[in-house]
C-alpha cells in the first residue's frame, strides 16, 4: 500500500505574550493508501492544530516551526508557494471540522457554497458544478436536494448542515479527508448517523481517512489504526484491536480507564490532574508529571518511539516491560 | 434574481417604514424623471411682472425674485441634485468598498498606508475639505460629484475594513482557505458579501448627506450656480426674503430636501433589516 499522507517531524508552535506555547512537538505519523487513523487525545493535546497545520493554514500568532507534510510519495506541501500550497487543499485533501454552521457563509445558499468550492479548482462550468452540487448533496443524503440547494445555512438544522460540510469536502473527489472533530456538538442519534456517513463515503470512493476525537468509542468502531495524541506528539500507536486489547502507555492506560463505563471499577485508574501547560513544557517524558509509574529516567530523558511488536509502538521507557506483563491493565510496571 | 426580488418584497410587506421610505424615494425620482412633463413652467425663465408671488393656484408653490416658478425649479432641482448625491455617493461606495477590502485582507504595510490616508482627509471637516476641492477644481457638476466621492469614500473603506478584520477569522472563511479558494474569491465572494451591510445602510442614509452636502455648497455659491434649478441656490437666493415676508422662497425647497433625505434615510433602516439574511 502507498502512503496517502506522511506527517515528520512537525513542530508548531504559538509566540503568545507569556512565551512560546509548543503545541505541536515532534509529530509524525503516516496514512495509507485506504486507511482510516484515529487521531485521539484529550482537549488541548494539539489535535486541531496538528490539522490545521497539515493544511498548511495555522492561524497567527501560529508558525510551523519546521516538519514535513508529504502528499503522495513526494510533495511536502509546507514547502510549497501559496498558490501552488493551494491546489491541493480541498481539492486532494479535505477538512470537515466541528460546528458546521459556523464554517458556512451565512449569506450564500449552501448550494452556491459547494459550487464555489468545486469552481475553485480547475475550469469546471457553473451549469455542470450546479449538476454535481445537487448530486452531491443527494448522496450525503439531504431530502430534496433541489430545494436544499437554494437553503441558506441558518435554515438547516445542525445535522444538515453537517451534511453540506460533507458533500462541499467530497465534492472535488479529495484522496485524503480530515474530520477534526466533526460530530461534535451533534447530539447523539446524529452523531451516530454523520459518522456512518463519513465512514461509507470515504469506503465507497477509495479515500484515506484521519479522524481526530477524544471518542475513544467512535476510534474502535470505524478506525483501522489509532495514535494517542499527548502534548503534541504521539505517545503510543496500534492497530486499534491490538490497542484495544493491550494499550502500553500508561497514558492510554489512564484514557481507558476514563471511559464511562469503566469508572466504577477500581482495578482501572482515570488520568490525575489535567494537561501541562504548552508554555512550559516538561523535562524529560511529556507525561512523567501524570504518570503514576515515572522514575527518574522518565523526568530526565525523553523517550523515543519503541516497536513492542508488529505495528504497535509505544513512546515509554518502560514500553518493553508494559506489553510484556500484557498491557498495563494490572496497574502498571511499579 | 427571482428569490431575491421575492425576499425582498416579502420583507417590504411587514415594515412600514420601508414603504414610506421606499414610496418617497420613487415618487422624488419619478418626478426628477417626468419633469418636463408635470412643470407648468420653464424652470429659468424669469417673469419680473410675476415676482415674489404667494403660492396660490397658478404657481403653487410662488414665485421668487426673479418672478421663476419655484414649484417648477423645486421639481427640476431633483435632477441636479439627486443625480448628484446618488452619483457621488455610489462612487464613493464603489471606492471605499475596493479599498477597505484589501486594506483588511492584506494588512501590513499596504493597510496601514491606505489608512493613514483615509486618517488624513477625515481630519478635516467634510464641509471644509469639500469647499476647498471645489475652490480648487472649480465648480461644476463632475467636480462636485468627485468632492462628494473624495470626502466620503473614508468612511466607506473604514466599515469595509472593520468588517473584513473581523470576518477573516471566521471559521467560514477559513474553510474557504482550507478547501484551496483563491484570494479574489474569498475576498469578492465570501469577504465582500458579508461586509457590505454596515457600508450599504450607511451609504443610503448618505445619499441624503450627499444632497445636503451639494445644498449646502451652493447655499454659499460654492456649488451649482443661478439660474440653475437647486435647492441650495434657491434657499440662498430666498432667505433674505423671509425677513420681508416671502417665506415661500426659501421654504418650499427646504422642505424637498427634508424629505427627499428623509426618504433615503427610511430605505437605509431595511435595507439594514433585508441585508441580515438571519432576520428575514
Amino acid at each position: 500500500m502507498g502512503s496517502v499522507l506522511k506527517v515528520e517531524e512537525l513542530y508548531t508552535s504559538f509566540q503568545v505574550k507569556q512565551g512560546e506555547a509548543k503545541v505541536v512537538n515532534g509529530l509524525s505519523f503516516e496514512v495509507k493508501e485506504g486507511q482510516l487513523l484515529g487521531l485521539v487525545g484529550e482537549s488541548g493535546s494539539g489535535k486541531s492544530v496538528a490539522a490545521a497545520s497539515i493544511m498548511g493554514r495555522v492561524r497567527k500568532p501560529g508558525v510551523i516551526k519546521s516538519g514535513r507534510v508529504i502528499y503522495g510519495e513526494e510533495v511536502d506541501i509546507l514547502q510549497l508557494p501559496e498558490d501552488k500550497a493551494r491546489a491541493y487543499r480541498g481539492k486532494e485533501i479535505s477538512l470537515i471540522a466541528a460546528n458546521a454552521r459556523g464554517h458556512l457563509n451565512p449569506l450564500l445558499t449552501v448550494g452556491d457554497q459547494i459550487v464555489d468550492t468545486c469552481i475553485a479548482h480547475g475550469t469546471m462550468k457553473k451549469k455542470e458544478a450546479r449538476a454535481i452540487a445537487v448530486e452531491m448533496l443527494k448522496a450525503v443524503g439531504i431530502p430534496d436536494p433541489q430545494r436544499r440547494f437554494y437553503s441558506y445555512p441558518h435554515e438547516l438544522s445542525g445535522g444538515m448542515a453537517q451534511r453540506c460540510m460533507i458533500a462541499m469536502a467530497l465534492v472535488n473527489s479529495p484522496r485524503l479527508l480530515i474530520a477534526d472533530d466533526a460530530t461534535n456538538g451533534l447530539d447523539v442519534t446524529v452523531q451516530a448517523q454523520i459518522m456512518d456517513l463519513i465512514i461509507q463515503m470515504i469506503k465507497t470512493r477509495k479515500m484515506s481517512g484521519v479522524f481526530i476525537t477524544h471518542d475513544l468509542g467512535v476510534v474502535a468502531q470505524c478506525c483501522d489504526e489509532i495514535a494517542i495524541m499527548y502534548c503534541g506528539q504521539i505517545v503510543e500507536q496500534a492497530a486499534v484491536g491490538a490497542f484495544y486489547d493491550a494499550p502500553c502507555h500508561p497514558y492510554s492506560v489512564d484514557l481507558m480507564g476514563s471511559l464511562p463505563e469503566k469508572l466504577g471499577d477500581d482495578s482501572q485508574r482515570g488520568s490525575k490532574d489535567t494537561l501541562v501547560s504548552p508554555l512550559c513544557l516538561p523535562s524529560g517524558c511529556m507525561y512523567h508529571p501524570r504518570c503514576r509509574d515515572a522514575t527518574k529516567l522518565c523526568r530526565m530523558k525523553m523517550p523515543e518511539l519503541c516497536q513492542v511488536s508488529g505495528t504497535h509502538w509505544v513512546r515509554c521507557h518502560h514500553a518493553k516491560q508494559l506489553a510484556e506483563k500484557g498491557g498495563a491493565k494490572d496497574g502498571g510496571i511499579a | 434574481m427571482k428569490r431575491f426580488l421575492k425576499d425582498f418584497l416579502f420583507m417590504l410587506r411587514k415594515d412600514r417604514q420601508g414603504q414610506i421610505g421606499f414610496a418617497i424615494v420613487l415618487l422624488v425620482l419619478l418626478l426628477g424623471v417626468a419633469a418636463p412633463a408635470i412643470v407648468p413652467y420653464d424652470p429659468v425663465r424669469t417673469n419680473p411682472a410675476d415676482h415674489r408671488m404667494a403660492p396660490c393656484l397658478a404657481h403653487f408653490f410662488g414665485t421668487d425674485e426673479a418672478g421663476m416658478d419655484i414649484f417648477s425649479r423645486c421639481i427640476y432641482a431633483i435632477r441636479i441634485d439627486v443625480f448628484i448625491g446618488f452619483s457621488g455617493t455610489m462612487l464613493s461606495l464603489l471606492a471605499g468598498i475596493v479599498l477597505g477590502l484589501l486594506a483588511g485582507y492584506y494588512e501590513g504595510v499596504f493597510g496601514e498606508v491606505v489608512m493613514r490616508i483615509a486618517d488624513l482627509f477625515q481630519a478635516f471637516p467634510a464641509f471644509i475639505l469639500a469647499m476647498a476641492l471645489v475652490a480648487v477644481l472649480g465648480n461644476n457638476m463632475q467636480n462636485i460629484i468627485f468632492v462628494i466621492a473624495f470626502v466620503n469614500a473614508p468612511i466607506y473603506l473604514r466599515f469595509v475594513r472593520g468588517e473584513v478584520l473581523a470576518l477573516k477569522s471566521r471559521p467560514f472563511v477559513e474553510a474557504s482557505h482550507a478547501a484551496g479558494m483563491s484570494d479574489t474569491t474569498i475576498m469578492f465572494r465570501q469577504l465582500l458579501p458579508n461586509s457590505l451591510r454596515p457600508a450599504l445602510v450607511q451609504a443610503s442614509v448618505n445619499i441624503g448627506a450627499a444632497i445636503l452636502l451639494t445644498a449646502g455648497l451652493s447655499f454659499i455659491g460654492a456649488g451649482v450656480s443661478v439660474p440653475t434649478p437647486e435647492w441650495g441656490s434657491m434657499i440662498s437666493t430666498g432667505a433674505p426674503l423671509i425677513l420681508t415676508g416671502q417665506w415661500w422662497c426659501a421654504f418650499f425647497p427646504g422642505v424637498s430636501i427634508a424629505f427627499t433625505v428623509l426618504g433615503f434615510a427610511f430605505v437605509g433602516d431595511f435595507l439594514r433589516l433585508y441585508l441580515n439574511p438571519e432576520r428575514r
